[in-house]
């Protein structure tokens, strides 16, 4: 064993990565980022003071100075990679990742280009989203996907019952109804196009619903913890003993 | 259980990636890429007949053919993504992802844009390869591997026992001597580069040092075998069964 200076800040030690949170309170079930049986590593969840969804959907500048607090915060706890509960916070990804050491990881869409790379440029990425009209080519742009790229993106806002559960203060959540409800979304964009590649589950109270769409699809799909997994394992790699 | 369908080109089922290799023989050391207990899942191996490495890093325009028929085999075979054992064979990525219908990733520079995006863009990212010198501008350019962040890149070819048992192909290997070798490459490049922000090994006999190398300078290290399980994890998805 090495030897192992104390970290000044740090209450307890081992946590793999940090989850920045939105100031948003809602039923997280299992599969959800902000539920910690979704991981099979021990994660640090850390609220951004007044970050409405309004506000990081906007990327509101005033918010910027505590997104990087909180980032600086969970970096002094000794996380290995930081992540958050909401794609919008891709709008802060590039001031957090300059303001800490360890890997950044805000937004789900960052997976974009791996995707698009993986499934070639003529067949479009399907993303689910829980509100399709702030996803404009704005956002999209800041994943580092082509312009030339076709995204297919689809809101799950219109859907009654997903729509009552993250609007305002949700207070109950049924999965198996939500569920219905994305496998539904999921079905009619791959008849609408059937060309579709692959699907990427942008919002963070989804995952849960992942694998019913690709029981359903037969497509790889992609979600806020294929990629915490992903970056998590490249900063936390073991011996092979086979 | 639902109704299930045959495949009629299918030996076996339930292999989750294929994987494309070289007709090279080395010893397959566990966390290579051609050891199948580096994967925490089945994998299917296909040899592209007739692919030599040198072919394959001047990209042989000729040997399109063979690396897309080996990988519709796979697909045959229902696996449910198709990577390699050498980067370079990405030269040919566009014309196997135009030829079958699950996700292909052939080399680990792909994740390149992905690891870049998650540094500030002044912070430089090593890459460890084989030979430097062999790895192709061709590839760095893709644009699905070009990036912003400085590169910096390191063969092993003067280290002796790396040459010897990998370019030369002496038929034997000492792990120890290459983890140590391994070490000493990223640790020297870590104190000529203090803000490095990350490690891609892109030589896919070189995960099973990933290990050693990130004790030794504390940076994120990705490899084929990280791509990999990202592919699989993708395309097989399983229920949550957490607590609330």
């Amino acid at each position: 064993m090495p030897v192992y200076t104390t970290r000044a800040d740090a209450e307890t030690a081992g946590h793999a990565v940090g989850i920045l949170l939105l100031d948003y309170k809602g039923p997280f079930v299992p599969g959800d980022v902000g539920n910690a049986t979704s991981y099979d590593y021990p994660v640090l969840f850390r609220t951004v003071p007044k970050a409405t969804s309004a506000r990081v959907f906007a990327g509101d500048p005033e918010l910027e100075a505590a997104v990087i607090e909180a980032a600086k915060a969970l970096e002094a706890q000794g996380v290995k990679g930081i992540s958050s509960d909401c794609g919008y916070f891709i709008n802060y990804q590039d001031a957090v990742a300059k303001a800490v050491k360890v890997p950044v990881y805000l937004s789900s869409l960052l997976q974009l280009p791996f995707i698009s790379a993986c499934i070639g440029r003529k067949r479009p990425i399907g993303v689910i989203c829980a509100n399709a009209t702030a996803l404009g080519n704005r956002v999209l742009e800041m994943t580092g996907l082509g312009s030339e790229r076709e995204v297919f993106i689809k809101g799950m806002r219109d859907e009654p019952i997903f729509g009552s559960s993250v609007t305002g203060d949700c207070l109950q959540l049924d999965p198996d109804a939500i569920e219905a409800e994305v496998v539904g979304v999921a079905k009619r964009m791959v008849s609408e196009r059937p060309e579709l590649g692959a699907f990427l589950i942008e919002c963070s109270m989804l995952p849960p619903y992942s694998k019913a769409v690709q029981d359903a699809t037969g497509l790889p799909v992609f979600d806020f913890l294929t990629m915490i997994d992903y970056h998590e394992k490249a900063a936390h790699r073991r011996n092979y003993d086979g | 259980m639902a109704l299930h369908r045959r495949r009629p080109l299918a030996e076996a089922y339930g292999h989750a990636i294929g994987i494309l290799v070289l007709e090279s023989r080395f010893p397959f050391i566990p966390g290579d890429v051609r050891n199948a207990r580096s994967f925490g899942y089945p994998v299917f191996y296909k040899t592209v007949s007739g692919l030599s490495a040198a072919d394959c890093l001047a990209g042989a325009r000729q040997c399109a053919g063979a690396v897309v028929e080996a990988a519709r085999a796979l697909e045959a075979q229902g696996v449910k993504g198709i990577s390699s054992d050498r980067g370079a064979l990405a030269l040919f990525q566009d014309e196997v992802r135009e030829a079958v219908r699950v996700p292909v990733a052939l080399s680990s520079l792909l994740q390149l844009p992905m690891i870049a995006r998650t540094l500030d863009g002044a912070r430089p990212i090593a890459i460890l390869t084989a030979d430097a010198d062999a790895l192709p501008p061709a590839l760095l350019a893709r644009p699905d591997v070009a990036v912003a962040n400085p590169l910096v890149i390191r063969g092993m070819r003067e280290k002796p026992e790396f040459d010897a048992a990998i370019l030369r192909a002496r038929g034997t290997l000492d792990s120890d001597l290459m983890t140590a070798e391994a070490v000493d490459v990223v640790r020297k490049l870590r104190s000529e580069h203090p803000d490095l922000g990350a490690v891609v090994l892109e030589c896919s006999m070189l995960p099973p040092y990933a290990h050693a190398i990130q004790q030794a300078v504390g940076l994120p290290v990705y490899d084929f075998v990280t791509m990999i399980d990202y592919l699989q994890a993708a395309t097989h998805r399983e229920r949550y069964a957490g607590y609330y």
